[in-house]
Parts: C-alpha cells; sequence; structure tokens
C-alpha cells in the first residue's frame, strides 16, 4: 500500500478527510478490496490507542497553576515574595552543610558579637547629611576593606521580585545584593545536635591538628 | 465556504483567542492564566509523554511546566505564539529532567506507570493492559513520530494546529501520523504473530464429521 493511501487512511479514520480525499480512497478501493481491511484495523487501532493516551493525560486535569502563596511540588527550593503579582521565582538551593553552616555562622556570630563589635560608637552624623545612599554603602564598602571586614560584594545580584513601574513605564525590581564580609571568631560552633529535650545544642568545631614540628 | 477555509477559520479564531488570553496573562491578570493552562495542558501532557524518559513522572513535569507558565509568560514575544512556546517549555522540562537523572518512587503519580508495576496499580492509574501495550508501542516509535501522533490522540488537533505547534507543514505532520500508525500496526502483528501460530498448529476440536444421518 502506498505511502499516500495510508495518509488518506489516516485521515480519514481521524475525521479530518475531505470530501475529494474520501472519493480518492473509495477509487482506490475499487482496485484493492484489502484497502477497506486497513481501514477498520486502523480505526480499531486508533480507537484503543486514544483512548489509552486520554487516560494517561487526565492526571493534566488534577494540575493547576500555582497559586503565588503555595509553594510548588518537588524538590526545588524558591523564595517567593508576597503579593497577588508574577514572580520571578529565584532558586535557593541550598545543600545540606551549606545550610548548617549558615546557622552556625549566625549563631556563632550572635552570641559573640558584643566580643566582636567591642562597646557602642557614637554614631558619626556630620558627614552623613546630603550624601545618597548609594555613596554611603560605597563609603562603607570602601573604609570595610580598609578596616579588613569587607571582602567585597559580589557582581551577581538577584532578582526577587519584579513588577510594572508605578509610572507606568518601565519596570520595578526587587533584588538582592550580596556583601562578603569577614569575621574572626574565637570559636566555632556548628548546629548538628539537639538535647533531650529537642532543644538545639551547638557543637564547638575541632579544626585540624597542628602540622607536626 | 469548504472544509479547508473553514478549518483554516476555526484555526485562526483559536488562535486569536489564545492570543487573546496570552496577552492578558502576560498583563498579569490571573484569571486568564489559569485559563490558558487549562486550555492547553493536556496537549502539553502529550508532549511531555512523548519526550519525557520513562522513570519520569507527568504529573511533575507539568507542575514544572505550570511554574514556567507562571514566571516567565512575560517574556513571551508573540502572544499568539504561545503553543509552540509552550511546546519548547516541555521538551525542555523533559530533557532537564532526563539529565538530571532523578529518581522518584513509581507509586506517587498517576498517569505513568512503570512496566515493572503490577497489572492491578496499572489498571489503579486508569490504564488496562491493552492501553499500557500501546503506549509501549507508541514509546518506541522515533520522537518525530511518536509527538504528532500523540497531539493527534490527545484532543484530535488538526495537522495544521499540529503543525502550528510543530513548525511542520500540516502534508509533513499527516504523513508522520500515517507512519507512526504503521509502525505500529507492524509492532502489533509482530508480537500477535507466536500466538497466531500457536492457533493455527492447535488440532482441529470435535466438531460434525460427515453430514447428518438419520
Amino acid at each position: 500500500m502506498n505511502e499516500r493511501i495510508e495518509v488518506l487512511i489516516s485521515r480519514a479514520v481521524d475525521g479530518q478527510a475531505a470530501t475529494a480525499e474520501w472519493d480518492e480512497l473509495a477509487a482506490a478501493a475499487a482496485t484493492d478490496p484489502d484497502l477497506w481491511r486497513s481501514l477498520a484495523l486502523t480505526l480499531r487501532d486508533r480507537s484503543g490507542f486514544d483512548r489509552a493516551v486520554r487516560a494517561a493525560v487526565d492526571v493534566a486535569e488534577a494540575v493547576d497553576v500555582p497559586a503565588a502563596e503555595a509553594p510548588p511540588r518537588g524538590g526545588a527550593d524558591f523564595a517567593r515574595a508576597p503579593g497577588p503579582r508574577h514572580r520571578l521565582i529565584v532558586p535557593l538551593r541550598t545543600a545540606g552543610w551549606a545550610a548548617a553552616a549558615l546557622v552556625a555562622l549566625a549563631w556563632t556570630v550572635s552570641h559573640l558579637a558584643p566580643r566582636l563589635s567591642g562597646p557602642p560608637r557614637p554614631v558619626i552624623t556630620s558627614n552623613l547629611s546630603g550624601a545618597s545612599a548609594a555613596e554611603l554603602l560605597s563609603a562603607y564598602l570602601d573604609r570595610g576593606r580598609q578596616e579588613k571586614l569587607v571582602v567585597g560584594e559580589l557582581p551577581e545580584r538577584i532578582l526577587v521580585d519584579t513588577q510594572s513601574a508605578p509610572s507606568g513605564q518601565g519596570y520595578e525590581l526587587l533584588y538582592l545584593r550580596q556583601i562578603l564580609e569577614r569575621a574572626v571568631v574565637p570559636d566555632l560552633y556548628g548546629v548538628t545536635g539537639r538535647d533531650e529535650l529537642g532543644r538545639v545544642m551547638p557543637v564547638r568545631f575541632e579544626g585540624p591538628a597542628s602540622p607536626p614540628m | 465556504m469548504g472544509d479547508a477555509e473553514a478549518r483554516l477559520t476555526a484555526v485562526r479564531d483559536v488562535a486569536a483567542a489564545n492570543g487573546t488570553l496570552a496577552a492578558a496573562a502576560m498583563r498579569g491578570d490571573r484569571s486568564a492564566l489559569e485559563a490558558l493552562w487549562r486550555e492547553h495542558r493536556r496537549w502539553v501532557a502529550a508532549v511531555l509523554l512523548a519526550h519525557k524518559s520513562a522513570g519520569d513522572q507527568l504529573d511533575d513535569l507539568l507542575q514544572e511546566v505550570a511554574m514556567t507558565l507562571v514566571t516567565r509568560i512575560d517574556g513571551l514575544r508573540d502572544p499568539g505564539n504561545v503553543r509552540a512556546w509552550l511546546r519548547t517549555v516541555a521538551i525542555n522540562a523533559a530533557r532537564a529532567s532526563a539529565r538530571s537523572g532523578r529518581v522518584r518512587p513509581w507509586h506517587r503519580t498517576t498517569g505513568d506507570v512503570p512496566a515493572a508495576a503490577p497489572a492491578a496499580a496499572r489498571r489503579e492509574h486508569g490504564l488496562d493492559d491493552e492501553a499500557h501495550r500501546l503506549l509501549g508501542l507508541a514509546a518506541e516509535l522515533p520522537a518525530p513520530y511518536r509527538e504528532p501522533l500523540l497531539l493527534r490522540a490527545v484532543q484530535g488537533l488538526s495537522g495544521r494546529t499540529i503543525g502550528a505547534i510543530m513548525d511542520l507543514p500540516e502534508a509533513t505532520v499527516e504523513t508522520r501520523i500515517a507512519r507512526a500508525r504503521r509502525m505500529i500496526r507492524q509492532r502489533l502483528e509482530e508480537l500477535e504473530a507466536p500466538r497466531r501460530r500457536d492457533e493455527a498448529a492447535a488440532p482441529a476440536g470435535p466438531g460434525f464429521e460427515g453430514g447428518l444421518t438419520g
């Protein structure tokens, strides 16, 4: 059976064949009676196959557009900004060790902050009046580098949210800027244990042994 | 109006409607976004079925496509071309998942049951043995033939609509569907050949011998 006839049969069983195509099929069947058997078999196959495919994709009926507040299913962790607007979702996949390190750093810094920063210093305001936020931030970065507090600002800015600008032209962006800072602490603790009451217990980090003399 | 013209008008109307919905969704219309997804999710599922790996769950991939629709629709260049865009998103999701090599328990979702699943589970998921066999045969087809066949099967999409989705001429779509059906038929005949041989070789049962007596 040639391919043209196969296409005609296929379109016929799908209800896509035009009148002229049916005429062509009937004319071909006049010299090839097996054509009707092929048509019947194709119709039977199609019926079963379509049923199978439709059953398989029925799962789509249960999948809706995710709500702005609901977290997505699946393995990724996403950060979402609140509000009924479109979101650009920024994945914040963190490995377990990285998350534990962040918690450990937060706990350590919060406990040792008075020792790190020393007694509170008076805020110097005389040179700040008139300076813009960008200028102040730049001054902080420069001074921080001098004091060995600031390593630098990461070039990547994480986009958290977008929406139309209030003026109606352009877009308003919300994004994170990441500044890498340095801290020297006398002790380092990891948050890996819990006591019998379920309270988080810090475990002191034992660093590598000193190299032999 | 002839058949072809009527179909063309229908396709244009649908495209216009989809373009309107997509444009509204891009402007932040939540109800338009939901309507757009409801309009397209079944055939998107068919595209995922055509391109996903055996171990991936269809509903998980659909969730990813739905998420991308929410987060990236405002980047769509042509609202009237939302079908082709959704197809690209679906294929990318299927391929990314296959590359990631994620392993999921087979019993978590409906719509995709691995061959190793018990027959009872397949029936529970709405797929009888015959349906499962047919889908398995479709999975053996080359993707260029599998996808148009699934798109035709899921919603009876016309050759012109499938061509618009896959960026193919209508004639090519119809040819691929016809070839895909021929390949499945040939494969069915190969699978059924041993049974037919056994039936042909079996001795004839007791029956009337000779004519009526009396």
